[in-house]
């Protein structure tokens, strides 16, 4: 039964992410779209994992919705990308963001999950 | 009809990572699981992305579901943040720099290593073009 709420998770959130990068990421400029579910998945998840939320819910919600509104590979390509497109600064500032960002959202939901 | 197939994918990728979490015993220093997830997908995104243009004959609906669908929802990056973080929290600060370094150094080299193997093809010779 969990892999059913997993794979009903992973649906919507590969659904989201597409959406968000049609909207939003062009080629050879800042992907925003990709940021954007990648920052708002991690704070999410932060705010799931110290609410102690498990089982099925954790399930649809954790692994399922945010593991696949968010994507690695993706964020890896784009950097790779954008560096042989000699946008090396746009590059960076990417990347800066996307990690800082992701660590202080993760955190900032997990002290809300705690409240 | 795009979104549909991305969805079919995600689900697919998500079960794929969830499967190769058990990988990681709750005594693992590392979370290899996701670290081990989010460095072959990187390859192969890369790999993909660059063999379709030219050696690959699908439909792009069916590409993106496998590109942005499977691979990108079989990679994460929410659980890679909070793994970090809890590295630190537990006291293993060092611990958790080095994963942040192994995935984000690791996923760079195999993104871009996956790129250039599916440009040049796996047999390349100096001076063949595959």
């Amino acid at each position: 039964m969990k892999l059913v709420f997993i794979a009903a998770g992973g649906f919507l959130g590969a659904i989201l992410r597409l959406y968000l990068s049609r909207m939003l990421n062009r080629v050879e400029r800042f992907p925003r779209g990709t940021l954007i579910a990648n920052l708002l998945g991690s704070f999410i998840l932060g705010i799931l994992a110290s609410k102690a939320v498990n089982g099925n819910m954790y399930a649809l919600a954790g692994i399922g919705f945010t593991g696949a509104l968010t994507t690695f590979s993706t964020f890896m390509l784009e950097l790779v990308q954008l560096d042989s497109a000699r946008k090396r600064r746009t590059s960076i500032g990417y990347f800066a963001v996307s990690i800082t960002g992701g660590m202080i959202l993760v955190f900032t939901g997990i002290l809300i999950g705690r409240m | 009809m795009g979104y549909f197939y991305v969805g079919i994918g995600g689900a697919a990728g998500s079960l794929l990572r969830y499967l190769l979490s058990f990988l990681q015993t709750p005594d693992s220093l590392l979370p290899y699981g996701t670290l081990i997830v989010n460095l072959s997908g990187s390859f192969f995104l890369g790999y993909l992305t660059s063999r379709y243009k030219d050696k690959i004959k699908i439909p792009e609906y069916l590409y993106t579901a496998f590109t942005t669908g499977l691979i990108g929802s079989y990679t994460t990056f929410s659980t890679f943040c909070l793994e970090v973080i809890k590295l630190i929290e537990s006291g293993h600060a060092v611990l958790s720099f080095l994963y942040l370094l192994i995935s984000v150094a690791g996923g760079i080299v195999l993104a871009w290593y996956g790129l250039f193997v599916g440009r040049t093809g796996w047999k390349r010779r100096e001076g063949v073009q595959g």
